[in-house]
């Protein structure tokens, strides 16, 4: 029921965001749902954050791409797509932001200024924080060009995945146009004699705490911006307007480790706090689904195997017994994270533990088969 | 190589600040908390900081200890060993109390919120205050003149954002020559690049994609000149079978329809590839912390008993250390 649960999600929705602690395998189940949804006919576009090296290759994502990136023709047959589509792409915040000033600057030199300005370049080599900022923004472009029915977001680790959340409000605070005028030239007069008086304040600390370099080129960035704050801004509001509408679903992926679940909780709490939709729970990595498995004892060695072999199976034997120990114990938590849930409100569903680490399309077409088996590839 | 073996005991004795970093679901902050414990056991003031850009945040620190914390006070967990968030808002503010002539126009610079928003919302000063709040952390002193904190043990974020931190100096420095942003974050520099004072460790699992990680980790790390000394394997399980033994058995799994145990079996033949691995591809010396049955505060204390115990060797190519 569960499966079904996320099947319709994967059908309906235009934004579906993965979250969850670091580690649990957030990449890996976004693309896998990516290709699911890709299978039922859907144009998805899958948007990650810090892929791990061996799934973009697998995918044929490049690094620094400019754009998303279709999968190849054959390995979407290979994946089983036919009347759908699946791109992916690595999140660059550099690319992402050139685009935006390229777009929205009022002349092309009001776009070198901004490109060679110190700051910018400063912020967008920035690791950290900008792929949040980043993230909303790609979200708008993609969801407004109409080239995808569906988006799926991978989101950095849990804590920073909040910021994600945030950065849209960030982005409205940071570019209020209240704040911004504090850092325009002083050309610019402000309307308000209070906000000239804070403006003289800010500046003053500005000057003493960083120097006067800085502070010039703090107003030339301003200065340069100021045209577009509003457009950012507008961006950013709609963003948060489509992620907290029944349009999108927030999936928590966790493991059965006691850290990930308890991440995974405290995001739902969060979700709820801000108003976005959750959809369920993905127990990645469990121990479940032991039917159809025979047992090692079965097929003991015979008595004059060689010896190597026979301390092997004996070994083998005991893994099994610790298999099925864990089997019981990943149900009980799935069973738990059920009960957790609202009558009628999301689902919780476990993901066996598929050996290796998913690292090819192959790979990510079992995961794809486990998390939704009723979408059924194309022969 | 047994001249170059360190104990894991010998960095949390003698540094003023340990460094932990890795990929996400490696065990960063148990180990993190077993280090900080294990330098109280040995008698110095342990300080255990996690970094949050939320000031409201729950410390997953204090977690470990099975006590809860939110907020930016620090609290107590065991004798001598204090756990906190360290936040950006938090360093930005000791910043501005430390360069302002007047603790007044700190406060009403942080209290008139554009500061305190633009610094919030530019990434690259977010990461300063941070580097800010740690290097309060491990340079305060008490009013008998000592060190409040003689261990600080830090919990760095995930992979990426580690290496952010580790950026930061440099980036900022070129942003900002001047002034009193320059100068402490030379001050922060000297501080995360002197082997003598600072150590840094990187947890692992033996498990493909973390040991690619890492990999990358220790070369960024590296690369701002902040040392590393050593690798940490987390939640180790090497199983009592030999080279022969897992060939046997994985030739005659392979001859098999699907059998239960045959993933832990799996998992089993990974370890050892990625022990290898981790001795053909990295310079730095690998200790074991092996998979304990433990659960909450109980972990910690386990783990930092391991811990103490545990060397720094460098892996055998072909062999396990």
């Amino acid at each position: 029921m569960s499966h079904g649960q996320l099947e319709a999600v994967l059908a309906r929705s235009r934004v579906v965001v993965c979250c969850g602690a670091g580690g649990v395998g957030k990449t890996t189940t976004s693309a896998a749902l990516a290709l699911a949804a890709a299978r039922s006919g859907r144009r998805v576009l899958v948007l990650t954050i810090d892929p791990a090296k061996r799934l973009a290759q697998a995918m044929g994502i490049p690094e620094n791409a400019a754009q998303p990136t279709p999968l190849t023709a054959e390995l979407q047959r290979a994946a089983g797509i036919t009347t759908g589509s699946l791109d992916a792409w690595m999140l660059n915040p550099r690319v992402v932001f050139d685009a935006l000033v390229n777009r929205l600057s009022p002349s092309r030199e009001a776009t070198e200024r901004i490109l060679r300005n110190r700051i910018y370049k400063a912020l967008c080599d920035q690791v950290a924080g900008m792929q949040e900022y980043t993230a909303a923004e790609a979200l708008y472009e993609f969801s407004t060009s109409g080239r995808y029915d569906l988006i799926v977001l991978d989101t950095p680790p849990s804590r920073n995945a909040l910021d994600f959340l945030e950065a849209p409000r960030k982005i409205s605070r940071f570019l209020d146009e209240k704040v911004v005028s504090l850092f325009m030239p002083s050309g610019e007069p402000s309307r308000f004699s209070l906000m000239r008086k804070a403006g003289a304040l800010i500046g003053n600390v500005f000057e003493k705490v960083f120097g006067d370099q800085f502070f010039r080129d703090l107003q030339d960035f301003t200065g340069a911006f100021s045209g577009m704050f509003a457009v950012m801004r507008r961006h950013s509001e709609e963003v948060r307007a489509l992620l907290s509408s029944e349009q999108a679903t927030f999936l928590l992926v966790t493991s059965p480790e006691q850290a990930a679940l308890e991440e995974a909780r405290y995001f739902r709490g969060k979700l709820a706090e801000l108003g976005l939709p959750f959809g369920g729970f993905v127990l990645n990595r469990t121990w479940v689904r032991a039917e159809g498995l025979s047992h090692p004892s079965e097929h003991r060695p015979a008595a004059d195997a060689p010896e190597a072999l026979r301390d092997a199976w004996a070994t083998l034997e005991t893994f099994a017994e610790q298999e099925l120990v864990l089997g019981k114990r990943d149900a009980a938590l799935l069973a738990e994270l059920q009960s957790e849930l609202a009558v009628g409100r999301g689902f919780a569903l476990a993901v066996p533990h598929l050996g290796e680490a998913v690292a090819d399309v192959p790979g990510l077409s079992r995961l794809a088969h486990a998390l939704a088996p009723g979408i059924v590839p194309a022969a | 190589m047994g001249a170059l073996d360190v104990t894991v005991e010998s960095l949390v004795r003698t540094r003023q600040m340990v460094l932990v970093t890795g990929k996400g679901g490696t065990g960063k902050t148990l180990v993190s908390a077993a280090l900080a414990r294990l330098g109280a056991r040995l008698g110095r003031r342990a300080f255990c900081a996690e970094i949050s850009s939320d000031p409201e945040a729950t410390s997953r620190v204090a977690d470990a200890f099975g006590v809860k914390l939110t907020g930016e006070v620090p609290r107590e967990v065991a004798p001598n060993l204090r756990v906190g968030l360290v936040t950006p808002s938090m360093g930005h503010r000791r910043f501005l109390e430390d360069v302002l002539p007047v603790r007044l126009l700190a406060d009403a610079a942080m209290r008139s919120g554009a500061l305190k928003r633009f610094l919030a919302a530019a990434p690259a000063f977010a990461e300063m205050g941070v580097l800010y709040g740690l290097m309060e952390l491990a340079n305060r002193r008490g009013p008998d003149g000592r060190r409040e904190n003689e261990l600080l043990v830090v919990d760095l974020p995930a992979t990426g954002h580690a290496l952010a931190l580790a950026q930061v100096p440099d980036a900022l420095f070129k942003l900002v020559p001047t002034g009193p942003v320059g100068e402490a974050v030379k001050e922060g520099l000297l501080l995360l690049r002197d082997p003598a004072r600072t150590a840094s460790v990187v947890v692992t699992l033996l498990e493909p994609l973390p040991v690619s990680e890492s990999l990358e980790l220790v070369q960024g790390v590296l690369k701002h000149g902040i040392p590393v000394n050593g690798i940490i394997a987390n939640r180790v399980v090497l199983g009592g079978l030999n080279a022969e033994q897992l060939r046997a058995g994985r030739a005659a799994l392979d001859g098999l329809p699907p059998l239960l145990g045959a993933r832990l079996f799996g998992q089993l033949e990974r370890s050892r590839q990625m022990l290898d691995r981790l001795g053909r591809e990295f310079t730095q010396p690998l200790a074991l912390l092996e998979e304990l049955p433990d659960r909450g505060a109980a972990l910690v204390e386990s783990a930092a008993g391991l811990l103490g115990k545990a060397s720094f060797r460098t892996p055998a190519a072909g062999g396990t250390p």
